[in-house]
């Protein structure tokens, strides 16, 4: 595929993280940088935020809004939905896999 | 926006503040910074500016770039972006000086087309010959301030409206810019020097960028002034 995440190289892990912190409604910088922290309890600093925002926006996998007060609102686009939706499924079948072979059946 | 934070910004390139400035001064506003935030932010910053052209982090980098921003990611790992790429640092970064003027601008390129004027207005000529009138591909050889020989290949001639010259001297690749275009002043001068190579990015962190900041204020205010001189008064 065109747009697959891995090609972030680096950033290919914030960039996951924002994609799915956009994919239930438009979120801004700061919101997105909270909802990360308590989805995955690791911080998000604010330089990688705007790296991985930068290379999202740039591959049209997600879209900046008008912004509201200074505070730019971005949303998923109908590609960034689509390359979340198989890099997720290529990761559930990782873990999948991963726990087959630790003798452990999937939840 | 406190200092901290304005200082912060201002590590980012002009283009990308044009870009994502107003949000991310939102955004840092938001809560106190951290020493985890300022260290990722200063590297968010580095690179931004690790662009060769177009703008900030928009630009893509080559295969093999080595780089640790992420969540979690050490810093230790994070410098390894000074020797991390093919071909060395892959940081380009510009400087320039942008005025406004009284002036006709045909009398300022004619400045700029006359490689017999360059030592009078210059920041970095003595002397500047041209085998031949000035064309896109073509050398002028100029003799720096401190006694070097050095071609610089035209890669840009727009008569009348812009020059532009090449010069790599040793790990830099260094672009001049000289544009001039009427306004309702009269016109527009800009001169910039564009940095890449690899130790551009050491430069800059040198300070580099101060000294020839204030080198190119100079060198457009001469221009002025010449151009002025050779612009009969009505």
């Amino acid at each position: 595929m065109e747009h697959r995440i891995p090609e972030l190289g680096r950033f290919a892990e914030p960039a996951l993280l924002i994609l799915v912190s956009l994919s239930d409604g438009p979120k801004h910088g700061y919101a997105i940088m909270t909802d990360v922290e308590a989805g995955s309890g690791r911080p998000l600093g604010p330089g990688t935020l705007y790296a991985a925002l930068a290379r999202l926006e740039e591959r049209g996998l997600i879209e900046a809004l008008a912004p509201v007060d200074r505070r730019r609102p971005y949303r998923l686009t109908a590609i960034g939905a689509s390359v979340l939706a198989e890099q997720l499924r290529d990761l559930a079948e990782f873990t999948q896999m991963g726990l087959r072979r630790l003798g452990e059946a999937p939840r | 926006m406190n200092q901290v934070n304005h200082l912060l910004l201002r590590a980012y390139p002009a283009r990308w503040r044009a870009r994502y400035g107003d949000e991310f001064e939102a955004l840092l506003a938001e809560r106190p910074l951290g020493p985890f935030d300022i260290a990722d932010i200063l590297l968010g910053a580095l690179d931004a500016q690790l662009k060769l052209r177009g703008l900030g982090a928009a630009s893509e980098h080559r295969r093999g770039f080595s780089m640790s921003l992420r969540i979690g990611g050490g810093l230790s790992d994070g410098l390894t972006i000074v020797a991390g790429t093919e071909r060395g640092v892959a940081m380009s970064w510009t400087i320039e000086s942008v005025q406004v003027a009284d002036v006709d601008p045909a009398a300022v390129f004619r400045l700029y087309a006359d490689p017999t004027t360059w030592a009078s207005w210059g920041h970095n000529a003595t002397r500047a010959r041209s085998e031949g009138p000035l064309t896109e591909g073509g050398v002028v050889h100029v003799r720096a301030n401190y006694g070097r020989d050095y071609p610089c290949r035209i890669r840009r001639f727009e008569a009348g409206r812009a020059l532009e010259l090449e010069v790599r001297p040793p790990l830099l690749f260094i672009v001049n810019v000289y544009e001039v275009e009427r306004t309702a002043e009269g016109a527009r001068i800009r001169h910039a020097l564009e940095f890449s190579g690899p130790i551009s990015g050491v430069m800059k962190l040198a300070g580099v960028g101060m000294v020839y900041r204030r080198q190119l204020r100079q060198e457009v205010a001469r221009v002025i002034d010449l151009a002025k001189r050779d612009t009969p008064s009505t």
